[in-house]
């Protein structure tokens, strides 16, 4: 029987990282535009030859 | 009929640009565009033509020539600037004209190629763009000018401003609170409910019973910390808002359940209480996200005037400094084509500035030493020197933004005749709480508490309180799909039933451009359309819309006098082109010609020998007539408000066939025709464009202004339309009604559903837990109603 007080206590400590993730996606901005990052799968270039293509701008 | 490539707008006629995108031919409708289209295609960021949700314009594009020069000083730099990191600062940038997701998409990929750029964050939702980079490798100066390249205008956000979001992560976050401890609570109380399914013992039931306290003591003083703030803030200032009876019910559910927790009774409500508080948060959450949509008007105010100044410190010596810095008395100098930043005085030099953000006249006015200038006004010709005779805050443009904003604090509020509402609704839920709380005290003592916290939870205005504004979101949504952005969202409830309609005639319900109705010859010159094209390349004056552009033609000299014409010498021939006024006091003879349809003429002649007129005419705007027909089927009585003379506003409205048109207006007169229907509790809709009707637009019940008007229109009116055709406002005006009908319902049922609830509640029968479900479920009930309107 006591499982039961392991396992509450362990679920309540998830349930803590569940909230503090959360905080830190809020945080970094993760809510703050929920339109234009969909677009960014559109930008499908391979990054390392265009920072070489665009070094003399 | 062709549109532009870029911008989607109709070529005007006589427009013949061609870009030459990846070898195809693509028409253009002005140089703007067009440099912005190869622009893109040589970033190789084609995609945004194949991506973009649709193709309504940007406003016709001008060409780069600001100057961003003085962001880089030290101190301006720092205004702006926040540092992040040891080599890296983060600047935020207001992108105007921004209003897809195509665009963030485009202005990403383009920043993210630069070198220095450490991080871009566009928020499309409120145009704002974050940019983390080392200002080492590339400079502010150089961040603004791609911004305006690409076409897009930047306005630097001071750092006080930016954090808009703050209040949105917030509620995210107390949402996420109250979603995990409502979760975790009812888990917890399943067994506690289900006591004659199996025996729990009773150390372990404590054990469920302390843990609740504690997720629920989280859920109560962090998620719920809003209410108890707001209702404590409403009692002092004695009002009945909203938040009392919420406030109430969680601190008494809460309390009741904490001493029946040492008590070991059997009260324990702290899954109705956290699960209460979730429900409130989320339908709190919907509403703040549709009042943020609006523009302010202060932000438009720093939008037109610069954020640096040049400030004299000893003859002949200029530092820059932020515009905040300067003072009373302070020197500036101003440079031709800038924008006055503050109210002076010229000490030294003279110019012509164009006031037309104040007056709304566009004619250049002349000012000498001594005279007074106005911050927004834009130096034409010249660059003078002035003492500031106010600070910032004190300008004329600042006090005429506070006009604005007190008219527009004037308008009735639908959403306050809601709250008002609310407030008899909460006073008759307290009365109904004490009514319950007395009769159990003397009848059955044991159900007090039962039926007192079921009264509250039941009773929330929850339904209520988003009847109203999930349907305007909804409606604000569908109309943005029809090309027509909200910026009241009030505005919605009240456009179908209003029966006065005023509109601004030029740029209005006629285009703002002209064209060329017919030419008369007087003398033979091979070439003079293309001679006249050339001279007005190098005019902004309104006329100078009717020619196309034109740069195959080179002349030595070309000066522009204001309001008369333009010479031009080519060789040994002295072009002249302007009014018939400026002609006449040059001794060239003019003669009478017949103007069918009041026209504006313009002349053009080489060595004081006239050789032709042109005749302009204002278009009728593509989708007026259909407005207008349609507006007449509807019985609404409409009327024509012009600052243009008689003859031209008849004009107009003899092919609209408006029959009442008041002309030659200011715009304090228009404020005065449309307070005068008002007077008489008469509703008014204005629909107008220019900066001269911002006050007006703010004046009237419900206001349009289009995109092609300027930014103070745009946030004086409740409307925004982004199209070129007027259609769209008859679809807003259906809409309008399809809104109204849907608050009505989503009304009559959460007010049927509180009234049927509230028996039942009363005899102590509904748990509240029931009752928390039931709330949840009827303003759900009223958020999917309100969907029908997408």
């Amino acid at each position: 029987m006591n499982m039961v007080f392991v396992l509450i206590l362990l679920s309540l400590s998830l349930a803590c990282v569940a909230v503090w993730a959360v905080f830190w996606a809020i945080n970094k901005g993760q809510f703050d535009d929920l339109d234009s990052p969909a677009y960014s799968i559109l930008d499908d270039e391979n990054e390392s030859t265009d920072s070489l293509d665009n070094t003399d701008n | 009929m062709t549109v532009c490539y870029h911008c989607g707008e109709t070529i005007p006629n006589g427009v013949n640009i061609i870009a030459s995108l990846n070898s195809i031919d693509k028409p253009m409708c002005c140089i703007g565009c067009k440099a912005v289209a190869e622009f893109i295609i040589d970033n190789e960021s084609q995609e945004f033509y194949q991506y973009r949700q649709d193709k309504y314009p940007h406003k016709s594009i001008t060409q780069a020539n600001d100057n961003w020069q003085h962001l880089d000083q030290k101190s301006v730099f720092e205004s702006l600037t926040e540092s992040t990191n040891k080599d890296l600062v983060l600047v935020s940038i207001k992108i105007e004209d921004m209003y897809c997701s195509a665009c963030s998409w485009l202005l990403n990929k383009q920043f993210n190629k630069q070198a220095g750029i450490n991080e871009v964050r566009i928020n499309s939702m409120n145009h704002l763009m974050q940019i983390e980079f080392n200002p080492k490798i590339i400079k502010l100066s150089k961040i603004f000018n791609l911004i305006q390249q690409l076409g897009y205008k930047a306005v630097p956000q001071k750092l006080s401003e930016k954090n808009q979001n703050t209040e949105k992560n917030n509620y995210i976050k107390k949402i996420a609170v109250a979603g995990f401890g409502m979760m975790f609570i009812m888990t917890l109380s399943v067994p506690l409910y289900s006591e004659n399914i199996g025996y729990i013992q009773a150390p372990i039931k404590r054990f469920l019973t302390i843990v609740s306290l504690i997720i629920a003591t989280m859920v109560y003083f962090y998620a719920g910390r809003d209410f108890l703030k707001n209702a404590i803030r409403d009692l002092k200032n004695k009002h009945l808002g909203m938040d009392v009876p919420i406030a109430l019910s969680i601190s008494l559910t809460y309390i009741v359940s904490v001493i029946s927790t040492f008590n070991r009774s059997s009260h324990i409500y702290f899954d109705s209480m956290s699960m209460f508080v979730f429900f409130l948060l989320i339908g709190r959450f919907i509403e703040s996200q549709l009042k943020h949509k609006g523009m302010n008007v202060k932000e438009s105010l720093s939008a037109l005037i610069p954020v640096s100044v040049n400030r004299k410190i000893e003859s002949n010596r200029y530092e820059v400094v932020p515009l905040s810095e300067v003072k009373k008395g302070d020197h500036l100098k101003v440079l031709n084509n800038d924008t006055i930043p503050c109210d002076g005085r010229v000490i030294s030099g003279q110019c012509s500035v164009n006031e037309s953000i104040l007056t709304g006249e566009s004619r250049g006015i002349k000012k000498d030493i001594g005279q007074i200038i106005l911050a927004g006004s834009v130096i034409t010709n010249g660059e003078i020197i002035f003492e500031s005779i106010t600070t910032n805050d004190n300008t004329f443009l600042a006090k005429l933004t506070d006009l604005m904003e007190l008219a527009q604090s004037k308008k009735p509020e639908y959403l306050q005749k809601v709250d008002s509402i609310a407030s008899y609704f909460i006073a008759t839920v307290l009365f109904l709480a004490v009514l319950t709380f007395s009769w159990h005290w003397m009848h059955s003592p044991d159900k007090i508490m039962l039926a007192v916290i079921s009264i509250l939870i039941a009773t929330c205005p929850c339904a209520l309180s988003l009847a109203t504004p999930s349907a305007l979101s909804a409606a604000s949504i569908n109309l943005l799909k029809h090309g027509i952005l909200t910026n009241n969202t009030g505005a919605i409830t009240q456009l179908d039933a209003i029966k006065h309609w005023f509109f601004d005639k030029t740029g209005t319900l006629t285009e703002s451009e002209l064209s060329i109705d017919k030419i008369h010859e007087f003398s033979p010159y091979d070439g003079y359309l293309n001679i006249a094209n050339a001279m007005q390349n190098n005019s902004n004056h309104p006329i100078s819309s009717a020619f196309r552009h034109d740069d195959s033609i080179f002349f030595e000299k070309i000066q522009l006098i204001n309001g008369q014409g333009i010479i031009a010498n080519k060789k040994d021939q002295i072009w002249q082109m302007g009014s018939k006024k400026w002609f006449t006091s040059m001794d060239i003879s003019i003669p009478e010609i017949k103007l069918s349809n009041n026209n504006t003429l313009v002349y053009l002649a080489c060595n004081n020998i006239l050789i032709t007129a042109f005749e302009l005419s204002n278009h009728i705007r593509n989708g007026s007539k259909e407005l207008i027909q349609s507006l007449h089927n509807e019985n609404v009585s409409l009327q024509i408000l012009s600052g243009d003379s008689q003859s031209a506003v008849h004009n107009s409205a003899s092919k609209l066939s408006i029959k009442k048109y008041k002309a030659e207006l200011k715009a304090e007169e228009k404020i005065v025709a449309i307070s005068e229907v008002q007077n008489l509790n008469e509703k008014c809709v204005m629909v107008g464009d220019g900066v001269n009707d911002a006050p007006v637009l703010s004046q009237a019940d419900v206001s349009f202004s289009l995109k092609q008007g300027t930014y103070l229109a745009h946030s004086a009116s409740d409307f925004i339309i982004l199209g070129s055709s007027l259609k769209s406002i008859i679809h807003a005006r259906k809409v309008s009604e399809k809104t109204n009908v849907i608050i009505k319902q989503n009304l009559i049922w959460s007010i049927f559903y509180n009234a049927s609830i509230i028996p039942i509640a009363f005899m102590g029968l509904l748990e509240p837990w029931i009752a928390a479900c039931g709330m949840s479920l009827s303003s759900l009930l009223v958020v999917l109603n309100s969907r029908r309107l997408l």
